[in-house]
Order: structure tokens, then C-alpha cells, then sequence
């Protein structure tokens, strides 16, 4: 195995309603900061992919668009997945791990105001059973929180403290709008979006960008003092029909994390890809997280959702503080599907 | 910066597959079907493989339409897509003869009339198509019959339930963001202007969608640039499509606008389409005034403007 790290994170205003340009214009200024942040250009680049969705961007191929901004001079290996830009850091590692290049640039975007996700995302859902029924996200979610409260695992009291510390977090965050966070009781008196969640603990859906660069052995080095490595990556999932999985529980995450080697690793820093308060309670459980490990200092997803740029923000966010220094190990958790579903984890750490 | 409300709508068409079928079909019986899974328990609705073993599964059985609420949200503004169109409940239902939870709606009329473990039975539709909303939702089980007597609706093309089929339109709504740079190029073609975006790399893009293509930096300043310009690839169209203004057979050009280094698509007219050539040389044609907006369909289409070709030498990069 090749050693590859994280050496460069940029994101983008994670914000409702972004009215300064339209995709393509989105995503330019994240890829400049990750690039300029180890004194690379675009030309450097030997292998590009991302993570977006035509349905949120009402396009046929809207990805090709993105790629004017990745740029294209000279000609290079380039990918895709129409999947949180989470995966496409994956596949990045595959490759390089498989010696097609020395570095990769990732990008996830998620331009989610253009159209009603609510809607979109129901298509999402089993074509036959329960698209056919409106299941919008909340609405699923809800019913997954549902049952951690009657299995005694958490109260909607719990959920909203969870929430009210997210939010404290995130007021600190320049990428999420926030002006002032909610205390637990304020949240509390929030009406139900889908009982028993609430506007706050369930997610903001903003719109954002997010571009991680990967780099493998001395090139990491080269370009940064404290690269994050990433010591295991992986993915997994659980059945889609809701009805048959134990919804208090998610052993894809587990089996995920087992397999990345963070079960059970002593964790400075997890930043998780809840976009619910109660599946920050799920993950915790589920991947065995100690009260010592910090989750989401970035404040998580919670107030800022950009739909196929969030899981790829907590690979960045995690990275971040270790290259800054301020975390030795992180783990660092996306999530894709209903209910927690699609699961991938990876395990980073400072030093050498 | 422009937007523009965006309609999509998806004409999807479901074939559900045998087990699928089978499920959906007995709606019309007013019988709910579950199949038997690896370890035995019974699974509704019915999914042809084992979720867990992934083995494929084919025995299907019968099972109640009365059943207990094992988790449940209450929805108390609905959505235009749920199924309800007052306050109700979502819920996975265990039916009696089922180890799963079955998602529906459940009307209760009031959140306080919910709780986990209720019993809940089918409220059949007043048609029933084979279709999962020929259950039109779960009530509590204490609730009356409804007032009508639900009725079987046949398709109208008979089909057995291991070939069934349904349509499934989907229909959603965007406003589209034009962008910056598409912004300005959209406001040139309101006053018949062709204006591109100059990048960094010092090429110049119509239309301009952002970002400078060679670069990936974004776009920096408008360009107006002539009415003129050279076919540099063409294509006759033969075939007609839904809406076609003109008649076939008629060509389609990449347009190398003057000053510009990437290709404007448009028609070609105003000479016969054996004749449309690399080199020509041609120039734009704007709709009347009364119809100019903010739209690609201000230009009309492209017409020789008479002068000699341009030699192929000149503009090789593009061919």
C-alpha cells in the first residue's frame, strides 16, 4: 500500500439560496484555495474526479459543465460519480494507491437551491413502494428517530442539546451562515417539522463546494509539513427497503470502520455526516466512539447540508485539524441514502 | 443575476418484475402478499431477493390487513407529493403475519391519536389499479368502513402480473441561475450584441458559462464582439423532432464568431444546405424586435454574409 494523504481543503459558503453565480462559479474559488494552499496549479493535477447530481442541477451531464472549472489543459485522467464527492475521494485513492498518478483533485458540489430537494430527493427512494408515496427525506428521518427514542437510546431532549452544541460550534465556522446559535430550550419550542424532529435538529440544506487535493509519499510531504494520512479508507451498505433494517443501528458504518482500522483507535476528532441530530447518536454508537473524541467541532452538517459536498467537507474538515496540528487522529464519516444507509469511513493521523 | 423558473417533468414508465407484480396485482383483491425470506420470516411488501443473503426469493404468502405501528412521524403540513393532503402520519406498519415494517401513511386525523404499537388497518381506494396507493392509507382499526365500495380498474391494455407496468411521471420545479458570465451574454442578446467573457488564458468564450476552459479560472471581463463569423463544423439534420420550426432537411453549424476562440452553435440559412461548407463565412440573423427577451432564440439563425471564404489554413485548430 501506498502512504496517501490529505494535503490541501477548501469549501465554499455552505449558505441557503447562493445568488452569486451559478454552478460552474461555485466551484472555481475552492479549487484556486486548494491549490494555491500548496502552491500547485491546475496544470499539476494528475487525475480529477468529483461527486454532484443532475437532479440537483436540473441538467443532463451537468458534471461536464463543473469541469470548466476544474480545467482541462493539459489533457488528464478524469472521473465522476453521481455521488457525495465522499466516493470520489475514494476513487481518487484507489488510483492512486493502484500507481495511475501521485495526486488527485476532488470536488463535491452541491448547488441545492435550484431546485426543491424535497421533491428531488424522493426519487431516491424504492421506485415501487414508497417513492410512490412522497417520501421526502425528513419524513424518513423522523421515523428513524422515532425508534432510538422508544428503544431509550436518546430523548428529543438529548437531540436538541446535540443540535444546540452543533450550532455553538458552527457560529465559529466562517463556512456556515449562522448569526446566533439556539440554546437546548430554544430548540426545544421550535414546532415539529416531522415529529419528533425539529427545524434544528434536522438539516439545513445550503448550497456549497468543497475540494479536497490527495497527494501519495514524498509528494505529500513535499507540499505540506503534516500531511493527513489517510492510514483506511472504506465503504459499505445496508439493505434500502426501510422496513427491514434495524433502524437503530448501522452496521454498514461499523463494518466500514472496522475495515479503515478506526474501531476502537483512540480518536482526537470525528467529524460525522449527521445530517439529523439522532444520527450523530446512531454513529456514536455504531462506531464506538468514546466520550473523548470530539464530534463535529466544525459544527457538522446540521445547519450546513450541501448535498453532495457534505461528506466530502468532513474528509476536509478532519484533515484540516490535523494538519493545523490541533488533532492527531480523526475519523472522518460520509453517509449517503435514506436513513443512514450507505456508509464510508476513513481513519487519518498526523505525524509520519 | 438572471434566473429562469424550470419545468422538468420525467414521463418514467415502472415494469415492476414478477414478485413486485404479484404484490401490486393482489391490491386489486384487496389481499396483501409478503414472501418468504432465507431464515423464514415473512417480508411485506415483497422484494424478489433476501435483503440480508441477497438469494433470490419466490414464495409468496398471504398475510393480514391489520397490523401495529412500529415507528411513525406525524406530518403535520404535507407536502404536494405526500399522499394526503391533511395532516397525517407516516409509519412502518408490522401486518399480522409479517416480521418487517411496511412504510405508509396512516390517517388518524390527529397526532395525539398516534403512538407506537397501535393497530392499524388497510383503508382501501375507491379504485384500486395495482398500484402501492390502491392502499389509500393505514386508519386505526377501530376506525368505520369507509362510505364507498372500492372497485377494480383494469389497465387498458390487460397484462399479467409478472409483466406489469405502470406509468410513473415525475414532475419537479427550478429556478435556474444563469450565472455571471451567462447573465451578460444573455443582456447582449436582448440588444442583438454577441458578447463573450475574455479569461485569464486571454481567450474569449460565447457563450460564456464561467469559467475559462483552458485555465479553470473564472471569466474577467465582456468582450462585444461582431455579427460575423465562420462555419468551422456543420451537420444536416434529416431527422425531424417534437416542435421543429423549420424544415428538414436543414444544417446545424459551429459558429467561430469573430474574436472569439470557442463556437457559437446555430442554424444555417439563406443557402442550400448542400452548399454549407467549412469557411464559409457568415453572419447573424436576429429575430424581429418584438420578439427579443432574454433568450438563445434571439438569434435566429446564421446567413452567408458574401464574403470570400475563409481559408481552412487559418482556422485548423476548430476542424
Amino acid at each position: 500500500m501506498r502512504d496517501i494523504a490529505i494535503v490541501s481543503f477548501a469549501q465554499r459558503c455552505n449558505q441557503p439560496d447562493w445568488r452569486e453565480g451559478n454552478d460552474i462559479e461555485l466551484l472555481i474559488e475552492p479549487i484556486n484555495q486548494a491549490l494555491d494552499a500548496v502552491g500547485l496549479t491546475r496544470q499539476d493535477i494528475q487525475f480529477t474526479t468529483g461527486g454532484s447530481n443532475d437532479f440537483l442541477a436540473g441538467q443532463a451531464f451537468s458534471f461536464v459543465r463543473a469541469l470548466d472549472a476544474v480545467g482541462v489543459h493539459p489533457v488528464r485522467d478524469d472521473s465522476h460519480v453521481e455521488m457525495d464527492g465522499a466516493w470520489a475521494l475514494y476513487e481518487a485513492w484507489v488510483n492512486l494507491q493502484l500507481g495511475h498518478a501521485d495526486n488527485a483533485l476532488i470536488w463535491g458540489l452541491g448547488k441545492t437551491s435550484l431546485g426543491k430537494m424535497d421533491e428531488l430527493s424522493i426519487l431516491s427512494m424504492d421506485p415501487y413502494y414508497v417513492a410512490p408515496l412522497g417520501a421526502d427525506p425528513d419524513s424518513v428521518a423522523a421515523i428513524q428517530a422515532r425508534t432510538l427514542i422508544d428503544a431509550g437510546k436518546c430523548s428529543e431532549r438529548a437531540l436538541a442539546e446535540i443540535a444546540a452544541a452543533r450550532q455553538a460550534a458552527a457560529v465559529k465556522n466562517p463556512f456556515i451562515s449562522l448569526d446566533a446559535a439556539k440554546s437546548a430550550e430554544q430548540i426545544m419550542e421550535e414546532p415539529y417539522l416531522a415529529s419528533p424532529l425539529r427545524a434544528s435538529t434536522a438539516a439545513r440544506v445550503t448550497d456549497g463546494a468543497a475540494v479536497v487535493i490527495l497527494a501519495a509519499g514524498d509528494e505529500a510531504k513535499k507540499l505540506r509539513d503534516r500531511p493527513a494520512w489517510i492510514r483506511g479508507i472504506d465503504h459499505r451498505t445496508d439493505a434500502h427497503p426501510l422496513g427491514v433494517r434495524d433502524l437503530t443501528d448501522c452496521p454498514s458504518a461499523r463494518q466500514a470502520a472496522e475495515r479503515a482500522g478506526a474501531l476502537g483507535s483512540k480518536l482526537d476528532i470525528a467529524e460525522l455526516h449527521s445530517a439529523y441530530a439522532h444520527e450523530e447518536v446512531i454513529l456514536r454508537n455504531a462506531l464506538g466512539l468514546s466520550d473523548s473524541t470530539e464530534i463535529n467541532p466544525s459544527g457538522g452538517p446540521l445547519l450546513a447540508n450541501s448535498v453532495m459536498a457534505t461528506g466530502l467537507i468532513r474528509l476536509g474538515e478532519a484533515a484540516q485539524r490535523i494538519m493545523s496540528g490541533e488533532a492527531e487522529r480523526a475519523l472522518a464519516h460520509a453517509s449517503h441514502g435514506p436513513c443512514l444507509q450507505s456508509n464510508l469511513v476513513a481513519l487519518l493521523e498526523g505525524g509520519n | 443575476m438572471l434566473s429562469e423558473p424550470w419545468r422538468f417533468y420525467f414521463p418514467y414508465t415502472r415494469t415492476t418484475g414478477p414478485v413486485v407484480g404479484e404484490f401490486l396485482c393482489a391490491l386489486q383483491d384487496r389481499k396483501v402478499l409478503g414472501i418468504r425470506r432465507t431464515d423464514g420470516s415473512v417480508m411485506v411488501p415483497p422484494h424478489p431477493f433476501d435483503p440480508v443473503t441477497s438469494e433470490t426469493l419466490s414464495q409468496m404468502v398471504e398475510v393480514g390487513t391489520e397490523g401495529r405501528v412500529t415507528s411513525w412521524t406525524w406530518i403535520a403540513k404535507p407536502l404536494p407529493k405526500h399522499p394526503l393532503d391533511r395532516p397525517f402520519a407516516f409509519a412502518l406498519i408490522e401486518l399480522d403475519g409479517a416480521e418487517t415494517g411496511f412504510f405508509h401513511a396512516v390517517d388518524a386525523g390527529d397526532e395525539n391519536k398516534m403512538s407506537t404499537g397501535m393497530r392499524v388497518k388497510v383503508r382501501w381506494a375507491p379504485e384500486l389499479r395495482g398500484h402501492i396507493s390502491d392502499i389509500a392509507s393505514f386508519v386505526p382499526a377501530d376506525a368505520p368502513e369507509p362510505d364507498y365500495e372500492s372497485v377494480r380498474v383494469e389497465p387498458e391494455r390487460p397484462r399479467p402480473p409478472e409483466r406489469w407496468r405502470y406509468d410513473a411521471p415525475f414532475e419537479t420545479h427550478y429556478e435556474i441561475l444563469a450565472g455571471k458570465s451567462m447573465s451578460t451574454y444573455l443582456r447582449g442578446l436582448k440588444d442583438k450584441k454577441l458578447i463573450g467573457m475574455r479569461g485569464p488564458s486571454g481567450n474569449v468564450y460565447i457563450p460564456p458559462h464561467g469559467a475559462d476552459a483552458t485555465t479553470g479560472l473564472a471569466l474577467q471581463e465582456p468582450v462585444e464582439l461582431g455579427q460575423n463569423g465562420t462555419v468551422v463544423r456543420y451537420c444536416i439534420v434529416n431527422i425531424p423532432i417534437r416542435g421543429q420550426q423549420i424544415e428538414i432537411p436543414f444544417a446545424a453549424a459551429n459558429i467561430l464568431v469573430d474574436g472569439a476562440d470557442n463556437t457559437l452553435m446555430a442554424l444555417i440559412q439563406g443557402i442550400p444546405h448542400e452548399e454549407v461548407r467549412l469557411g464559409l463565412r457568415v453572419k447573424c440573423v436576429w429575430a424581429d424586435d418584438e420578439e427579443l427577451g432574454l433568450s438563445e432564440s434571439n438569434i435566429k439563425w446564421f446567413v452567408p454574409n458574401g464574403e470570400p471564404d475563409q481559408p481552412l489554413s487559418e482556422i485548423e485548430g476548430y476542424l
